[in-house]
């Protein structure tokens, strides 16, 4: 099944680069088989790419930044331009 | 360039999935999953997914800070995903033995630091029996580990720092019973290397 084997793909591709963009499209193509597969006919074949799935969004959740780190980053990139969020306001 | 990446950095703020809806999903994937993968129609794969279940509600319980009794929650199905990996294995084992996807000598090793976890979260009201026996499961599960990973000495150090920690703990909270009951445990040939180090 072409979908699934681009799922697996592409999370194997997340490894190495742009995990979050992979991992997001490594998701869409799971989706996207789980469309096509019907668990009465082939429930152990519904059930991998169910498996992959979770293991994908799994994956997102490793690399999701919360959001502390990137109230964070946005305060250093205004600090390092000598801004403060307050004198924005002027 | 400041002000693309403060752009970028704005919207993904917007954009926010927060780690624990990912999570979420992931076990709702795997919880659907298990309906197809059971123990009689796949053991093998009933056996992975149980243990990508037992991770992602360990995970989940991690990124809960502010909930404790949903954390508390959340570490129990982890407990009992990974206790339902683990017989799971044991009998693949016994009857047709089949190669498996994941390491289950790291599924002991989860399971007790999931045990440590519940036994050792100050916002989890436990009565000391169960904290004892959390810990006592704990210890349990990492020697279990060990004992597995007698061969992978960077794994084993990992493991056996995390018997140090329970026994520790065991201590703290039970004194010398709690200790010597630790010792009784531990195989004979360890006890002098864990007695310098604690």
């Amino acid at each position: 099944m072409v979908q699934n084997n681009l799922g697996s793909a592409y999370a194997d591709l997340a490894r190495y680069q742009d995990p979050i963009e992979n991992l997001q499209e490594s998701i869409r193509a799971y989706q996207q088989t789980l469309r096509f597969r019907n668990p009465e006919i082939d429930p152990l074949r519904y059930a991998s790419t169910q498996n992959n799935l979770g293991t994908a969004y799994w994956n997102l959740a490793q690399h999701q930044q919360p959001e502390v780190y990137l109230k964070q980053a946005i305060a250093l990139t205004l600090k390092r331009c000598n801004i403060t969020t307050q004198s924005k306001n002027h | 360039m400041i002000h693309n990446n403060l752009g970028t950095a704005y919207w993904n703020l917007a954009q926010q999935e927060t780690p624990q809806e990912w999570l979420q999903l992931a076990i709702d994937a795997y919880q659907i999953a298990l309906r197809y993968r059971t123990l009689q129609a796949a053991p093998p794969a009933f056996a992975a997914t149980q243990n990508n279940l037992g991770t992602a509600y360990w995970h989940l319980a991690s990124h809960t800070s502010e909930n404790p009794e949903q954390r508390r929650n959340y570490l129990q199905k982890a407990i009992y995903a990974y206790e339902t990996t683990l017989m799971a294995v044991q009998q693949i084992a016994q009857t047709q033995p089949l190669p498996l996807a994941f390491d289950p000598i790291a599924t002991h090793n989860n399971l007790g630091l999931a045990h440590y976890q519940f036994a050792t979260d100050a916002q989890i009201p436990l009565e000391p029996e169960d904290r004892s026996l959390h810990l006592k499961a704990a210890l349990d599960q990492h020697l279990t580990a060990l004992q597995g990973w007698q061969e992978r000495p960077e794994l084993y150090q990992t493991v056996f720092n995390n018997v140090l920690q329970t026994i520790r703990t065991l201590y703290e909270h039970e004194g010398l019973a709690g200790q010597n009951f630790a010792f009784s445990k531990v195989p004979s040939h360890l006890l002098p290397e864990i007695m310098t180090r604690l």
